[in-house]
């Protein structure tokens, strides 16, 4: 084996320009994929930590009504004790209540509708960055404040200050009234919000629709974004079953099937720069096995066995494969760390789009174990089969016959 | 003759025969079957992928800008002066009728006047925010209206007090057909006004998006305090590039108005379009450095193997360009027949895609970012010429390493062998 290897590191040696173009498509395709892997995987971290910090949080508890018809009258009760023991499971980071009806705001002469949005601004001020989106005024420090996105003010002429009457209705049925003073306006880029959202304390909006203890949502923090479906699982053993827990995933399933349609789409791509770079090291097989005939030929004829050609071949083509892939996966950590701390720009006009949705203007790689798997794993299999398939024409080789062709 | 051989030696390539070199490299491409054809499904592969991703991004680009231009935006939308930052009736004008008939008697223009402001809906159950858009449903054949399914009717004729809701705003407000709603909107003087419409229809778009955003009702039905024949919009679209209407032309026919093109009105959906045309030769240069290893490692080869071949035609009185034609010219069969074969290849895939490619199992994550989920695939012919154009240039210069190599042989040497 030992001199097989030996033999086949020497082949490799010998037609250095060749073996070189052949190592340099293999580390160009663990490259190209690799890179491509990590920066859709950093793509997808992204979007999942976007839209899970910007207001959903990593799991959800609610009535088994609400996403079907997230009404008014679909309330969880008892939130203080449920709090208590969400906050007892491991991993747990923050639990707040959140209420959420829609409603008519007025100003003056102008009504617009609205969606009333209360929560804890404290305590979710670290968690939560749609609070934090502010383009005008501060955070709401009293329950008579409010913050209002920003076209909503203009539709309804309203500026920092101003008084906001909202009336909507409790879960009787009867109107509910709530008297807000802007404390500041909202502007996150995403249209529906600036024109949709006022943003209330979490006890004005109870106390106005005459609720104690009770909530629309109970929204969990902990975790990686990835890790919620566990996360959903151990909160679901602490609480009645008649709460629904869902993680992210459940309540913005179009995220993850963007993310996968994504993904699926990527596979085309490496697919078919595998395919072209395997064709390469197939056609330098065919050469190799068409060259060194007469030499095949004499091994015949010293007594090797056509297994033994072929395994020789099949060494040559993991000596090939494996220097591609050590160069490779070394320009490959090496742009992975670069993009990974300084990321790519995305260019001027849509880096204007994302600054104004307070969304990051570059894309970071991520080390993740795909985009170091998939390119390696699969050449190993095509080139090995690449070799393979050239080198069976030497089962047929009559010695004689081959040491003549090559003289 | 003096003369023949002074031009001849003053013009580089006068002296290539270049019939025989096509008959040898036809006969050396021939010869190496295995290899060349390993080589020619590389090159196949290659133009076919680019070819369908083309057609792909081409497609998406089609559905991007027709879903901008039909997202009651048109090729061009004109309104008030700051209509923009507080849209409502107010801001209604009657459009200058001379202007109008300056519009009509374009050719390949057509237009649509709308009334269009912010509005609350309640219905029995719940209330939301709506954009209410008062149409003439018979003008509006370039915009979504015209092409949406529709259960019910608009409102139009002896029954004009309607609306037609998007399928998933009824779901939200719980109401159907028959039942009524109550909107509520700024009229045209900026006093609330409340009125209660039926439902006479509602629709259902690609994506949930739209069904959201919009209500319709008619435009008379809902000009309230505005003048005789006033619009809060204007929205135009061109067919064909033979009259092309720019911003400046439309400001000089309306003054004083606010004039914006779908690019301007959609600015994420346009820099994405953009994007899309950088991605097709991003991907043309990932696929064509992918090819140019095996590409240009056979060549090579090929050269080394032919060495004494490359003497010989030297010593028989060959020229150096002439090897040099000749290696490219090798190169070059194989590009064309491989971007031929490989641009058929391709147009059979998309072809058999029938036109579109049902993506429904990812509609919701579609939806998220306004695409439809039929994916369409078109195929421009501009693009299969530039793929083809620059396959055949990537194959001249990947040829030409090999080729000089193959010049700088000398011949005797080549000939012994040494």
């Amino acid at each position: 084996m030992n001199t097989l290897l030996a033999i086949g590191i020497r082949n490799v040696n010998r037609n250095r320009r060749r073996s070189g173009l052949t190592v340099a498509g293999i580390a160009f395709a663990i490259w190209l994929v690799g890179v491509s892997a990590a920066l859709q995987d950093g793509s997808y971290r992204l979007q999942r930590q976007t839209a899970t910090d910007l207001m959903t949080g990593h799991v959800q508890l609610s009535h088994p009504e609400w996403p079907a018809r997230p009404g008014v009258e679909q309330l969880i009760s008892d939130v203080a004790r449920l709090t208590q023991r969400i906050e007892g499971v491991p991993g747990i980071e923050a639990v707040f209540p959140r209420m959420q009806f829609f409603g008519m705001a007025a100003v003056a002469e102008n009504s617009v509708a609205v969606q009333v949005l209360g929560l804890e601004f404290s305590r979710e001020e670290g968690h939560t960055t749609l609070i934090r989106r502010i383009s005008e005024g501060r955070t709401p420090t009293a329950v008579d404040e409010a913050l209002i996105g920003a076209a909503l003010a203009r539709n309804l002429d309203a500026h920092v200050g101003d008084e906001v009457a909202i009336l909507a209705s409790d879960p009787s049925g009867a109107m509910a009234a709530m008297s807000v003073r802007i404390s500041g306006l909202l502007q996150t880029g995403v249209a529906d919000l600036d024109r949709l959202f006022v943003l209330v304390p979490y006890a004005a909006a109870a106390d106005s629709l005459g609720m104690q203890d009770q909530a629309h949502l109970l929204v969990v923090r902990g975790g990686r974004p990835e890790t919620s479906p566990d996360l959903a699982a151990c909160i679901r053993s602490e609480v009645p079953q008649s709460i629904l827990v869902r993680p992210w995933q459940a309540v913005m399933p179009e995220i993850e099937e963007a993310i996968e349609l994504d993904r699926l789409g990527g596979y085309p791509f490496y697919g078919v720069i595998l395919f072209l770079v395997t064709f390469s090291v197939a056609n330098t097989f065919v050469m190799v096995v068409f060259e060194r005939i007469r030499e095949f030929g004499m091994l015949r004829s010293l007594g090797m066995q056509p297994l033994g050609i072929i395994g020789l071949l099949q060494i040559e083509s993991m000596v090939l494969w494996l220097a591609g892939a050590v160069v490779g996966l070394l320009l490959l950590v090496i742009s992975v760390s670069v993009m990974a701390t300084v990321g790519i720009p995305l260019g001027e006009r849509l880096e204007a789009t994302l600054t104004q949705m307070y969304m990051p203007t570059r894309i970071y790689a991520a080390f993740s174990p795909r985009a170091f798997l998939i390119a390696p794993l699969v050449l190993l299999f095509t080139t090995q089969l690449a070799a393979f398939l050239p080198a069976l024409r030497i089962r047929h080789i009559q010695p004689a016959h081959a040491m003549r062709m090559g003289a | 003759m003096a003369r023949a051989n002074a031009a001849s030696s003053r013009i580089p390539f006068a002296d290539v025969p270049w019939r025989m070199l096509a008959r040898i490299g036809l006969r050396n491409l021939l010869r190496h079957r295995r290899r060349n054809g390993l080589l020619l499904i590389s090159v196949v592969t290659a133009v076919a992928s680019v070819t369908f991703l083309n057609a792909l991004m081409r497609g998406v680009q089609v559905d991007m800008f027709n879903s901008a231009r039909e997202n009651l935006n048109g090729d061009w939308l004109i309104v008030a002066a700051g209509y923009h930052d507080d849209p409502g009736l107010q801001q209604g004008f009657v459009p200058d009728p001379a202007a109008l008939a300056a519009l009509r008697q374009r050719e390949g223009t057509a237009f649509v006047q709308r009334l269009r402001t912010p509005a609350v809906i309640l219905s029995e159950r719940e209330t939301r925010g709506v954009e209410l858009v008062g149409i003439d449903p018979a003008e509006e054949t370039f915009s979504v209206i015209s092409r949406v399914q529709l259960e019910g009717a608009f409102p139009d004729g002896p029954q004009p007090r309607g609306i037609v809701l998007g399928q998933a705003l009824a779901d939200e407000l719980q109401t159907r057909i028959g039942k009524r709603v109550v909107l509520v909107f700024r009229d045209g003087s900026g006093v609330s006004h409340e009125a209660g419409f039926p439902v006479t229809g509602l629709f259902n778009a690609d994506g949930t998006l739209l069904e959201k955003r919009f209500a319709f009702v008619g435009r008379q039905s809902m000009a309230v305090a505005v003048p005789e024949g006033a619009a809060t919009e204007i929205s135009i679209v061109v067919s064909g590039d033979d009259s092309p209407l720019d911003a400046r032309a439309l400001e000089q026919v309306f003054p004083g108005r606010d004039v914006r093109s779908w690019r301007q009105l959609e600015p994420q959906t346009a820099a994405l379009f953009d994007m899309l045309d950088s991605i097709m030769y991003v991907w043309f240069g990932i696929i064509m450095a992918a090819l140019g290893f095996g590409l240009v490692n056979a060549l090579v080869t090929a050269i080394m193997e032919r060495r004494r071949e490359f003497g010989v035609m030297r010593c028989l009185g060959m020229n150096r360009i002439s090897v040099l034609v000749q290696v490219c010219m090798e190169s070059g069969m194989l590009m064309l027949a491989g971007v031929l074969l490989g641009t058929l290849f391709g147009s059979v895939l998309v072809s058999m895609t029938g036109g579109s490619i049902d993506l429904g199992r990812f509609a919701r994550g579609l939806d998220i970012v306004g695409f439809s989920s039929q994916m369409s695939l078109v195929i421009e012919h501009r693009d299969l010429l530039n793929v083809g154009l620059l396959s055949l240039l990537f194959g001249g210069l990947a040829s030409l390493i090999p080729a000089l190599r193959a010049n700088r042989v000398p011949a005797l040497k080549a000939v012994t062998g040494s």
